[in-house]
């Protein structure tokens, strides 16, 4: 499965960018081969709605859950129709991330994490 | 005519000055309070009636047996309010600006509209005074529409009782329009104060009141309006506000000193007018003063 | 897990942001002296619309960058009809019909502008001294959302969508630490945007210069501005006074605090003017779980000092200074309590 962690910068030990919508770079880890591939978060300047436009964007790369910090209710609202599971409160490198992802430490939210956030 | 009250710098008096315009008049006055974001006029007026409506926009509803999820709606909109998934479009109210071109651009006829109120247009009396404001909800953020709702009604008011209508007497209309407008010089200040006859600019003479009254010069200077200053506090301070106005050839037409007594009345939501009655002929004169030079602009 | 240390073993950077739901409560007087107090900060201005915090600070400006705003639709008159369908279905009452401002047409070369039968009742077109042969439509800049919907319409594709240059902002040094402040130009919309862009980047600035605290010297009112000024600190520092106006304002801008689920402090400036409102702004605080900070009464002083452009707490070794040392320490304290 495809899964995308946040990431503040473009390595396997950068750190996990608590942000969602304006996180500085997504990391797309794919489950059976253990390759990591980043990308620049285009949508991180825009004015509003940058959650829903990330959460669709999720959706168009096929990724099946996101590990981040902090998820406001309209990305969590459009990631759960696409029926993308979320993971909050994930830290610490990208790697590490990934890593207790896979050994089950995560537990997914069912609800958004916090408030609308704007910046 | 219409008169708005505006400042560069908030707190500068602009809400002290436009109620006691409204109150000192001896005609009936029509007040509009157009900073929907903090509405304060009202805490001066000891109000005797109220009416309150709720102020929507319009927002869209989609038709789930008719969307095919083509995405045209969503890639129209300007807002992020519209997310295309595969098989459905999900809505954000919160985003939508109600501009209604989803709806337009839907090939499938599959979007309606459901208002979606976003504050509330209060409509009140005190004698001598007919007070219209906008309160904006906490949390939203589009204040020029509510403004414009506001100066709508106050103009169909005024229209009303002009036109001689039905047996209509909106208290206040056929007299002064005064506006109270948001603090600062950005989009809802001018969508509050544009097509006004003329427009004050309250001001106090420190660095800050300097500073913001050039940049409300300067909007006012755009949209061509007449305008006139009110410096407020008058006698504290040394910032050239005299100087600027002098060169600018903007005429000062009230200073108000400061006075303790008209803070405390302040702070306890009364008028200017009440703590000092000199006011009501001071600002009665300033706004004759106005009135022919409006006149003047008209007849050069 | 909470935890303050970040991966570098540093205190985490914290941010806070002073507000006062209206004008002229003394928010800058107190945002300037918490600003010099605060060691190894980085300053945000973000009262992009009438900045002032600059004004005490003296900023020398090292970098300048442009600020685009929103989209803005302009008409190509020489292809308008003067149908008026774009003022029909304009939301914002951006569009108007006027005479045209190019060279006149030779006379009935442009149709009159016809009242759509489909579309209903609508205001009346072609209104201007111009004349219906050469009315055109024209767009108010200020009034106009750039939702694009002109252009969807309009039959003859005369619209086009430009961004605007609404502002700029700036990286500067002050004297207590560097700045990140901006200018809205005058008449311009998206103040939300820019202060968003005045955030980021002293954050930004913060985490690479190591610094401790971010100050944020926020904008009036409750919104949009507001809102991007608030979200992500660590507490809104609220400056209020005892006035009707002035507690009612703070109400509303808690509201809007408690939404984001920010811890707030309060401040009772120009406290010895009413006493008694005051002592129920204190009740309140207590109410809602806002924390206290302290009072600093009405002062000739203050006047004075803003007046001369002094950051009052570092300028004066006084009564007052020494309750806006003890306002700030109150902050510090109330910062380490939060868990992260």
């Amino acid at each position: 499965m495809k899964i995308c962690i946040t990431s503040q910068g473009e390595e396997r030990t950068s750190n996990v960018d608590p942000r969602f919508g304006r996180a500085a770079f997504f990391c797309f880890y794919d489950t059976e081969s253990g390759d990591y591939s980043f990308e620049a978060n285009g949508f991180a300047a825009g004015v509003g709605g940058v959650g829903v436009q990330t959460s669709q964007y999720m959706a168009e790369k096929e990724v099946q859950a996101v590990l981040t910090g902090q998820v406001g209710p309209n990305a969590f609202k459009t990631l759960n129709a696409a029926g993308i599971e979320v993971y909050p409160n994930a830290d610490g490198t990208v790697e590490a991330a990934v890593q207790a992802f896979l050994k089950g430490e995560y537990d997914k939210t069912s609800g958004p994490t916090g408030p609308a956030r704007h910046s | 005519m219409t008169i708005a009250v505006a400042s560069g710098k908030g707190g500068t008096g602009k809400t002290t000055v436009a109620v006691g315009v409204a109150r000192a008049l001896e005609q009936d006055v029509q007040l509009l309070d157009c900073d929907v974001e903090e509405p304060n006029s009202h805490l001066f007026l000891q109000l005797e009636s109220r009416e309150s409506g709720d102020f929507s926009i319009p927002v869209p509803r989609i038709d789930n047996d008719k969307c095919t999820a083509c995405g045209l709606c969503s890639s129209f909109c300007e807002y992020n309010a519209l997310a295309r998934l595969k098989d459905r479009v999900l809505v954000f109210d919160n985003l939508c600006h109600g501009c209604g071109g989803c709806r337009i651009v839907c090939p499938e006829d599959a979007i309606t509209e459901e208002l979606r109120p976003i504050g509330k247009l209060v409509s009140a009396q005190v004698p001598g005074v007919h007070l219209l404001y906008g309160d904006l909800n906490s949390g939203e953020v589009l204040a020029p529409p509510l403004i414009r709702a506001v100066k709508r009604r106050g103009a169909s008011e005024a229209n009303a009782m002009e036109a001689g209508g039905p047996g209509y007497t909106a208290p206040g209309a056929g007299g002064p329009l005064i506006i109270d407008s948001p603090p600062g010089t950005t989009c809802p200040m001018v969508t509050a104060v544009k097509d006004s006859d003329f427009c004050l600019l309250v001001t106090e003479n420190t660095p800050f009141g300097l500073h913001d009254l050039e940049m409300a010069v300067q909007v006012l200077d755009d949209l061509d309006m007449p305008m006139g200053v009110v410096i407020n506090r008058s006698d504290i301070g040394h910032s050239d506000v005299e100087e600027f106005c002098r060169r600018k050839s903007i005429p000062v037409l009230l200073r108000i000193p400061y006075s303790r007594k008209i803070a405390e009345f302040y702070a306890r939501g009364e008028s200017i007018v009440d703590a000092d009655s000199e006011y009501r002929l001071r600002f009665q004169e300033m706004y004759r003063r106005i009135e022919s030079i409006v006149a003047e602009g008209r007849a050069g | 897990m909470s935890t303050n240390e970040s991966p570098k073993g540093r205190q985490k950077m914290k941010q806070i942001v002073i507000l006062s739901g209206k004008g002229g409560t003394g928010k800058t007087f107190v945002s300037a002296s918490l600003a010099c107090l605060a060691e190894d900060a980085v300053f945000a201005d973000c009262d992009v619309d009438a900045a002032n915090l600059h004004l005490l600070l003296a900023p020398e400006v090292k970098e300048t960058h442009e600020f685009k705003g929103g989209r803005v639709a302009e008409l190509d008159e020489s292809a308008c009809t003067g149908c008026g369908i774009c003022v029909e279905h304009c939301r914002f009452d951006a569009l108007s019909m006027a005479a045209a401002l190019g060279a006149p047409a030779a006379p009935g070369a442009r149709g009159a502008p016809a009242a759509p039968a489909d579309l209903g009742a609508g205001p009346a077109a072609g209104s201007s001294s111009g004349g219906p042969q050469t009315a055109v439509a024209q767009v108010d800049p200020v009034a106009c959302e750039g939702c694009g919907v002109c252009g969807l319409v309009c039959p003859t594709d005369a619209f086009s969508f430009r961004t605007s240059d609404a502002g700029r902002w700036f990286v500067s040094d002050t004297k207590f630490g560097p700045m990140v402040h901006a200018h809205l130009f005058a008449g311009e919309e998206n103040s939300g945007k820019l202060v968003q862009e005045v955030r980021s980047n002293a954050r930004t600035l913060g985490e690479d210069r190591e610094k401790d605290w971010v100050v944020i010297d926020g904008p009036p009112g409750t919104g949009c501005a507001v809102m991007s000024a608030m979200t992500g600190v660590d507490m809104v520092v609220l400056v209020t006074e005892p006035t009707t106006a002035g507690i009612h304002d703070v109400k509303r801008v808690i509201n809007v605090a408690m939404h984001f689920g920010i811890p707030v402090g309060m401040v009772i400036n120009k406290s010895s003017i009413n006493p008694d409102m005051a002592e129920e702004l204190r009740t309140f605080a207590t109410e809602k779980k806002i924390r206290y900070l302290g009072d600093i009464p009405y002062d000739k002083r203050i006047v004075d000092s803003v007046a001369d452009l002094k950051p009052y707490a570092c300028s004066f070794d006084d009564d007052i200074a020494d309750r806006l040392k003890a306002v700030w320490g109150k902050i510090t304290e109330f910062s380490q309590d939060e868990k992260q």
